[in-house]
């Protein structure tokens, strides 16, 4: 199982998107950690703005760069590792060996899974550092509604934050896997993700976690949860699972 | 030429991504009617946001060429270029004698008759559903305009609006033509146009904060040099009595063209693609 995953991240990073992407997410990291320590100030959602401090800058750094994960880096990663190699034949060469589809199977999702949990991690530790480092030094701090937190409290809440970033990066890649495998070609998976991103809040506004995952995360956070979007989430999350189970352990690749 | 036309043509509409779009564009136009259904008990009837059956086309088309129709343009390209190039079927072509750069303008013929087409084809279902689903008015505001409209004059303006909305799309055309005659795959053309929106989306919006560093002619100037907020705001300023920098907006349009147009013509002509 081991070699099969080491096999899919070799395979990663042979495509000269992976690089750019990642460490395009690097520099773009960099650059709203500039932007913050410039103006000290951000905002939950439109409405409400909060002054940056040294426990409660993390989740910011999210807030600021969840478009570019959700809109681009996540659905590229699922979208080329279901269909693009599929389709280029790389696909085929792993196939030669006598594995089992669905150990394949599962070692794409352990990669991708790491992949967005190290990225989920990279950013929430850069923002505590960050903000430890540059921010103006309290002791206590608040967020979205909550009460007053110290240091060990503001730390669970932004482990709770991005937890929740994780669970829509993985609703994300879900639906990107599920169109991937749905649709042979790559311009209907990725046009049919942002499609369905963007085209979610004209079915039910629950589908806004999608779009504005900041705000919906720190609603979710707020003591009287002013949204829920876990259940759906999550429900999204198991059936574009099965569903690339099934397609995935049945479809004829060598087509 | 004229049969290597065609033969983009008949390619690009025999498959199903085509008549997904085609598809896609009614309901599209009846969504954004019945939205607009209820925005319009939160507004007076005095408004050019009020949705009525003459201006409809106007605010349907504000809202989806933003979104829906820059990806379907972006779809068109991954199909019509990266696509083609990546699969093999260029080679088909290739085997008759014809130059690059005949093959070149004849896809950039077919692009731009599609998306004509399509507008179209939106503007048509946008009057339906307005028809059926909205108020009829017999004369009603425009934006940034002092004098209402009647339904005749309304319909002028709307052809002159998504005239402009066409250039527009031309423009965005240009960067995508660069990045689909580079990129390898087509995922990578895809991310890249998509980048680019969200870039160009944000760096106004960053610019915002920096809002009292300029004079508030560079602002506007920078504003309307991205190219949605162009799409978003600046086709209602250039059809207004007074419009502002007219010749700014039209100059970022026609620049977006020829920057990424030109290179990309010439890459896409230079390079051997039997190879």
């Amino acid at each position: 199982m081991i070699r099969i995953i080491q096999s899919e991240w070799q395979r990663m990073w042979a495509r000269k998107k992976t690089k750019v992407l990642l460490f395009g997410y690097l520099g773009l990291l960099l650059l709203v950690c500039w932007f913050l320590s410039v103006f000290r100030i951000s905002f939950y959602d439109p409405a409400h703005d909060v002054p940056l401090n040294s426990l409660n800058t993390a989740p910011f750094l999210y807030r600021e760069l969840s478009f570019f994960l959700v809109f681009i880096l996540v659905p590229l990663l699922a979208v080329d590792s279901f269909n693009g190699e599929a389709r280029s034949g790389a696909l085929r060469m792993a196939l030669i060996r006598p594995l089992s589809r669905w150990k394949v199977l599962m070692a794409k999702w352990a990669l991708q899974g790491m992949v967005m949990t190290g990225l989920m991690t990279v950013t929430m530790w850069t923002g505590i550092l960050f903000g430890m480092w540059m921010m103006p030094e309290v002791d206590t701090t608040t967020f979205y509604k909550t009460e007053v937190l110290g240091p060990l409290g503001a730390m669970g809440y932004i482990l709770r934050y991005y937890s929740l970033g994780l669970l829509i990066l993985m609703t994300v890649s879900g639906v990107a896997q599920w169109f991937s495998l749905w649709m042979p070609n790559a311009v209907f998976s990725y046009g049919g993700v942002i499609a369905f991103l963007i085209g979610g809040i004209y079915i039910s506004p629950r589908m806004e976690f999608l779009l504005g995952g900041s705000d919906s995360i720190f609603k979710q956070l707020a003591p009287s949860p002013e949204t829920d979007f876990i259940g759906l989430a999550l429900g999204f999350v198991i059936i574009s699972l099965t569903f690339s189970f099934l397609v995935w352990t049945r479809r004829d690749f060598k087509s | 030429m004229i049969r290597l036309f065609q033969a983009e043509w008949k390619r690009l509409w025999k498959r199903k991504l085509l008549w997904a779009i085609v598809g896609v564009l009614p309901v599209a136009a009846f969504a954004a009617a019945l939205y607009y259904e209820g925005a319009n008990r939160e507004v007076s009837p005095e408004v050019p946001q009020y949705a009525v059956v003459g201006n409809f086309p106007v605010l349907a088309m504000a809202e989806m060429l933003l979104t829906l129709f820059n990806l379907i343009l972006m779809a068109l390209v991954a199909t019509l270029w990266t696509e083609e190039i990546r699969s093999g079927q260029l080679r088909l072509v290739l085997l008759r004698a014809q130059t690059f750069s005949l093959i070149w303008w004849s896809k950039v013929g077919v692009l731009l008759g599609t998306v004509v087409l399509l507008l179209m084809i939106f503007f048509g279902f946008s009057y339906l559903a307005g028809y059926w689903i909205l108020p009829h008015e017999d004369t009603y505001p425009l934006f940034y305009r002092a004098e209402p409209v009647d339904m005749w004059e309304g319909f002028g303006y709307n052809l002159q609006y998504y005239g402009l909305s066409f250039l527009t799309l031309v423009a965005f055309a240009g960067f995508l033509l660069l990045a689909g005659s580079v990129c390898r795959t087509v995922t990578g053309m895809l991310g890249a146009g998509m980048a680019f929106l969200l870039f160009s989306v944000f760096y106004p919006e960053l610019a915002g904060y920096f809002r009292p560093l300029f004079s508030d002619d560079q602002f506007f100037l920078l504003y309307f040099s991205s190219l949605p907020m162009i799409q978003w705001e600046g086709i209602v300023n250039l059809l207004a009595d007074q419009p502002q920098w007219p010749g700014w907006l039209m100059g970022v349009l026609a620049g977006y063209t020829s920057i990424f147009g030109i290179p990309a013509y010439l890459w896409f002509s230079r390079r051997d693609q039997w190879h």
